[in-house]
């Protein structure tokens, strides 16, 4: 596979979350606003990057029986530095995510690229393979933050957006909210696809 | 069958060394690597937290007032450790003092609040001046609503968010209760165990204030010192 099919395969063909179906606590748990679901995303991606590309460069080094513990620890280390970093710099956006972003450290999509594909395959592969995953996992977070927040709270990015128009859906930003969301964008990802196969 | 099970392969020194070695590497790097950013970044997270602390009080305290984040008064009521801030004016007269408290009775997890008391005088009543949320993990769009606008001072810009429901309120047991439960305070519409749990947090840290005014005003004047109900 080229370069290009490596990176962008994450962010439609195997999405992640539309597609794989994987990692789906953070689409359900921190979509409702835009904002903090494009933090979120972001975050994972960085850590998503750094840990497929630490692990292709150990990929040899690391004996098979330990590498999941070993994976682990390189994971849970990028996460940390997020924590830290966000802390310190985007204090907001650390207050909103809260313990969302040490619980990156259990999501499945990050470990699931370094068994599947980082333990496998080159450094600048595994780098583009991360950044296409991550990508996509920001947008498929995005997709359901936008429409919970417009729908639940009547803003967008925090701007008004819906105040004229109709009472927002308190619905929409609480748990079966996340739940519909995150349905029906499978549903129209899978419509699209199927029409998309058949020509 | 027990014959089909394989012989366990005899491993020698070097298969159960060489995993430990690896972990033990890559444990070592990243316990490194953590202490580098971490320096990196400590002094920029306490800026932070000091920044969002004084932020804080500020906003609880009357205008114009200066405080003093580092010279707390702690005291230990039921169990839990309150801290009091004084708010000064230009005179050095101690003017108002804050409260930092929390509730564990909230619909999820711990929530801390600061929350700024006026009429310290001796003739004077004890009122809330205004509550700040410090950190919470209430349902998002419900109780989350606790923090609606708060970051404002100005009531009127908000509507009838929750912190103005406190703002000017007599510390009563009969005031600072959810309607529902006898007081004045309209809780939130579907987070009734949010509100009750602001609700006590004020309550339980402003009669303690009534309670110990002299103990607590004296130790904020002269050095910080450790209180509590003996």
């Amino acid at each position: 596979m080229s370069a290009w099919s490596e990176f962008s395969k994450g962010i439609w063909t195997q999405n992640p979350v539309l597609r794989l179906l994987l990692g789906l606590c953070p689409p359900l748990a921190v979509t409702t606003s835009a904002k903090d679901a494009v933090g979120m995303g972001l975050s994972a991606a960085f850590v998503l990057v750094m840990s497929n590309l630490v692990v292709s460069l150990l990929r040899r080094t690391i004996p098979d029986r330990v590498r999941l513990p070993a994976y682990i620890v390189i994971i849970a280390c990028f996460v940390t530095i997020v924590d830290m970093v966000l802390k310190a710099y985007v204090t907001d956006l650390h207050k909103s995510l809260g313990l969302f972003i040490p619980l990156i450290v259990v999501n499945c999509i990050i470990l699931g690229r370094a068994e599947a594909f980082a333990s496998k395959n080159p450094p600048v592969l595994s780098m583009l393979d991360g950044l296409g995953m991550g990508l996509g996992n920001t947008l498929a977070l995005l997709a359901v933050g936008t429409v919970r927040e417009i729908l639940g709270n009547g803003t967008f990015f925090g701007l008004p957006v819906l105040s004229s128009v109709m009472e927002p859906v308190l619905l929409f930003v609480l748990p079966p909210g996340a739940f519909l969301t995150l349905g029906f964008l499978i549903a129209g990802m899978n419509r699209l696809e199927r029409r998309h196969a058949h020509g | 069958m027990s014959d089909a099970v394989p012989a366990p392969r005899s491993e020698g020194l070097r298969d159960l060394l060489v995993p430990v070695l690896v972990i033990v590497i890559i444990s070592a790097g990243s316990a490194l690597l953590l202490g580098l950013v971490r320096e990196a970044t400590r002094e920029a997270i306490a800026a932070a937290d000091r920044a969002e602390a004084e932020n804080a009080l500020k906003i609880v305290l009357p205008a114009g007032l200066s405080v003093d984040v580092t010279k707390p008064f702690t005291a230990t009521v039921n169990g839990r450790e309150l801290e009091f801030f004084a708010g000064t004016d230009e005179a050095g007269t101690l003017r108002a003092v804050a409260a930092k408290t929390a509730s564990d009775k909230g619909y999820s997890g711990l929530i801390r609040i600061l929350v700024g008391f006026t009429g310290l005088d001796d003739s004077g009543t004890l009122q809330v001046t205004r509550t700040y949320v410090l950190s919470h993990a209430e349902t998002p769009g419900l109780g989350s609503k606790i923090t609606t606008c708060q970051e404002q001072t100005d009531a009127a810009a908000c509507g009838d968010a929750f912190w103005t429901r406190f703002q000017g309120r007599a510390v009563s047991p009969g005031v600072l209760k959810p309607v529902k439960d006898g007081g004045e305070i309209q809780a939130l519409t579907s987070a009734t165990i949010s509100t009750r749990a602001v609700c006590d947090a004020v309550l339980e840290a402003g009669e303690y204030v009534k309670a110990h005014r002299q103990e607590i005003l004296d130790g904020l004047r002269g050095a910080p010192g450790k209180g509590g109900t003996p």
